[in-house]
């Protein structure tokens, strides 16, 4: 059994379809890929494609309507919300903080999968937190309040967040996609530098630059529900990113950082 | 499993010490104004200030007993029993006086106020966190409504104190159980399909209150129902108090022992989940414990209005929002604030002024300018 679980893929999506009721249709259907562990993968796909909806089935926040999702060979439905979480940590869109916590406060919660009901954290976790902040260099954020933070340090407290709990794969749920230019790169940097220590990271995103600059393989959601998955560079195509976004779209060469980009014909 | 060990670099970290052009303070009055490090001062002080109006509330008001009378009379209740003895030689009839106000009459009465006090805003603090919104209270699920309702039919069928205590606490425990099931029927937002059950569970709960209004003797029944539900500690005594006290302390200690969970509960449902919570237990937890605090308020005194609303927000503009610390800080302020509004209820008027009918005169505009404060440090 131990061996067994040792060659199973960490995540394995296999023949999933959601939808919310029955007279709406499916979201997605017959969705299926792996991510082993240390790896990058992107989602990407249109606005309403499901690709928040797909990350929430493997989180086990959703429950698909047919398929499974495994995490290292077992569905993730017989994992308890504890156990889960040490293994896949989340980094959602926004952080709604109701109440002034500082960074420092919000941090130490994601030793909560090793905190039990009644417990508060240990010396560890604070100690886990002190080397998450020297890490993301969010010294100059540690004590300020988290609902006072830009969307963009928001965001790079969240990852901290999830470096605390510590995971084998991080979901990350369209982390660009209200930040500005400069921050968007740097969030891009930072998925990428968490699967060159280890991490498997799997990112949702609307806009097909993305995967080409981060590399490792591409998941396509498509409009009709469907998924295509590969490298990101035999996978993505002129053709298929125009159709995908039903926009004239073209991949071309560019000296200067030399690298393919996607840039859109003439309005 | 991936470690932590080389840094993780980031250019342009000069836009990280920068304000928000929209934040109205800089971060260094954001961090006084929340100030994280809760110094011992601050629980000294709290302590202090307790023990002073606990004095305060000995000294005012009908059968006063100054500050020197009290501890002397504490003095003899322990070390010199004779004097109060009425078969002893050394019986005083004025030490005995003395010390049946300090135990029988104002004693557990403030003993009492302080607890519910402390209750009414460990509840309303709790349920704030858990429904992560600010302007929840203790009643919310319906738990004062339905405990109205039962200590109203206790009343209704002329049964002693006792028996209202436990009514009301029936009533408060069949409201939020009915409000929870109502939640799980229609599976909606757990959150909110909570708080939707609550308003319907208490307008059902509300109209069981005035069908007893009602059916009740307009002369004898009906008086004693409308001034209960008003709220006082007029009536409490002892046996009140020993009643009261367990289910209290029971609420209490499950809900500190839980308080650093409420933190990670703050941040809503799913995100709770993600970050490894069972949210559907811890809940379940805090709603038994807060429906048995505001429950047992109700049955001791009626419906007290706004204590568990404004004092978190007091408790969190003094230590900040971390639970494992605003807990015992709301319990410390809740007792003294009740403790203050009781006060004026027994002093201010030749005759007692229902305390329900204080708390609002008095929480309504504390409440505009704590939630003005505290809304200029969240957003």
């Amino acid at each position: 059994m131990e061996g067994l679980t040792d060659m199973a893929p960490l995540i394995e999506v296999k023949d999933l379809a959601f939808q919310y009721s029955a007279h709406r249709g499916n979201v997605f259907q017959n969705v299926s890929f792996t991510v082993e562990k240390g790896e990058m993968l992107t989602l990407l796909g249109p606005n309403g494609a499901g690709k928040s909806t797909l990350l929430n089935c493997i989180a086990g926040l959703a429950s698909p309507t047919e398929g499974s999702v495994k995490l290292n060979g077992e569905p993730v439905e017989s994992y308890s919300t504890r156990r889960l979480a040490k293994h896949i940590g989340y980094v959602r869109q926004h952080i709604a903080v109701t109440y002034g916590y500082t960074v420092r406060e919000y941090l130490v919660m994601g030793a909560a999968p090793r905190i039990g009901m009644f417990s508060t954290p240990k010396e560890e976790d604070y100690e886990r937190v002190e080397e998450a902040i020297v890490d993301l260099e969010l010294q100059k954020l540690a004590d300020r309040t988290v609902s006072h933070l830009s969307g963009g340090e928001r965001q790079r407290v969240a990852v901290a967040r999830s470096i605390v709990q510590n995971p084998e794969v991080i979901l990350f749920d369209e982390p660009t996609s209200a930040l500005d230019f400069g921050n968007q790169i740097r969030v891009m940097r930072t998925c990428k530098q968490l699967v060159e220590r280890g991490y498997a990271v799997v990112m949702t995103t609307h806009n097909p630059d993305q995967p080409i600059l981060l590399g490792g393989r591409v998941a396509m959601l498509n409009a009709d529900g469907t998924l295509a998955v590969g490298d990101a560079e035999t996978t993505l195509t002129s053709e298929r990113l125009s159709e995908l976004y039903g926009t004239e779209l073209h991949l071309v060469y560019v000296d200067e950082v030399d690298r393919v980009a996607c840039v859109s014909s003439k309005l | 499993m991936p470690g932590v060990a080389s840094g993780l670099t980031y250019e342009g970290n000069a836009s990280a010490a920068t304000v928000l052009p929209n934040s109205p303070g800089t971060a260094e009055e954001v961090e006084a104004a929340f100030g994280r490090k809760v110094p011992a001062w601050v629980a000294v002080a709290l302590v202090v200030m307790l023990l002073v109006l606990v004095g305060i509330s000995y000294a005012i008001g009908r059968f006063a007993v100054p500050v020197n009378e009290l501890v002397s009379g504490v003095l003899t209740h322990f070390f010199r029993p004779e004097l109060i003895d009425p078969a002893s030689a050394a019986y005083s009839v004025e030490a005995e006086r003395i010390d049946r106000v300090i135990f029988n009459i104002r004693g557990p009465r403030i003993l009492l106020v302080c607890l519910v006090g402390a209750a009414l805003a460990c509840a309303g603090a709790s349920y704030q966190g858990m429904f992560k919104n600010p302007l929840v209270s203790p009643d919310i699920l319906g738990s004062s409504a339905g405990a109205s309702m039962g200590a109203c039919l206790a009343m209704l069928l002329n049964l002693p104190g006792f028996y209202i205590q436990v009514f009301a606490f029936v009533g408060g425990l069949a409201a939020v159980s009915l409000a929870v099931l109502l939640n799980r029927l229609v599976k909606y937002d757990p959150t909110l399909g909570l708080v939707l059950g609550g308003i319907l569970v208490s307008s059902l709960f509300s109209s069981g209150t005035s069908f007893i209004k009602l059916v009740a003797d307009s002369q004898d029944q009906l008086p004693t129902i409308q001034f209960w539900l008003m709220g006082s500690f007029n009536r409490v005594d002892s046996d009140d108090l020993l009643l009261a006290v367990v289910p209290l302390v029971v609420g209490f200690v499950i809900l500190m022992i839980m308080s650093w969970r409420l933190n990670v509960l703050s941040f809503g449902d799913d995100e709770a989940r993600a970050m490894g919570v069972n949210t559907r237990s811890t809940r379940l937890l805090v709603i038994f414990a807060s429906t048995m605090l505001a429950s047992v308020s109700v049955a001791v005194a009626g419906i007290i209005g706004y204590v568990g609303l404004v004092v978190p927000h007091l408790a969190r503009a003094i230590v900040g929002p971390n639970y494992k610390v605003l807990l015992p800080t709301s319990m410390f302020v809740g007792a003294a604030f009740l403790l203050i509004i009781d006060n004026i209820a027994r002093v201010a008027f030749a005759v007692e002024i229902p305390i329900g009918i204080l708390t609002a005169i008095v929480g309504v505009p504390f409440f505009v300018v704590i939630f003005r404060n505290q809304m200029r440090g969240w957003k």
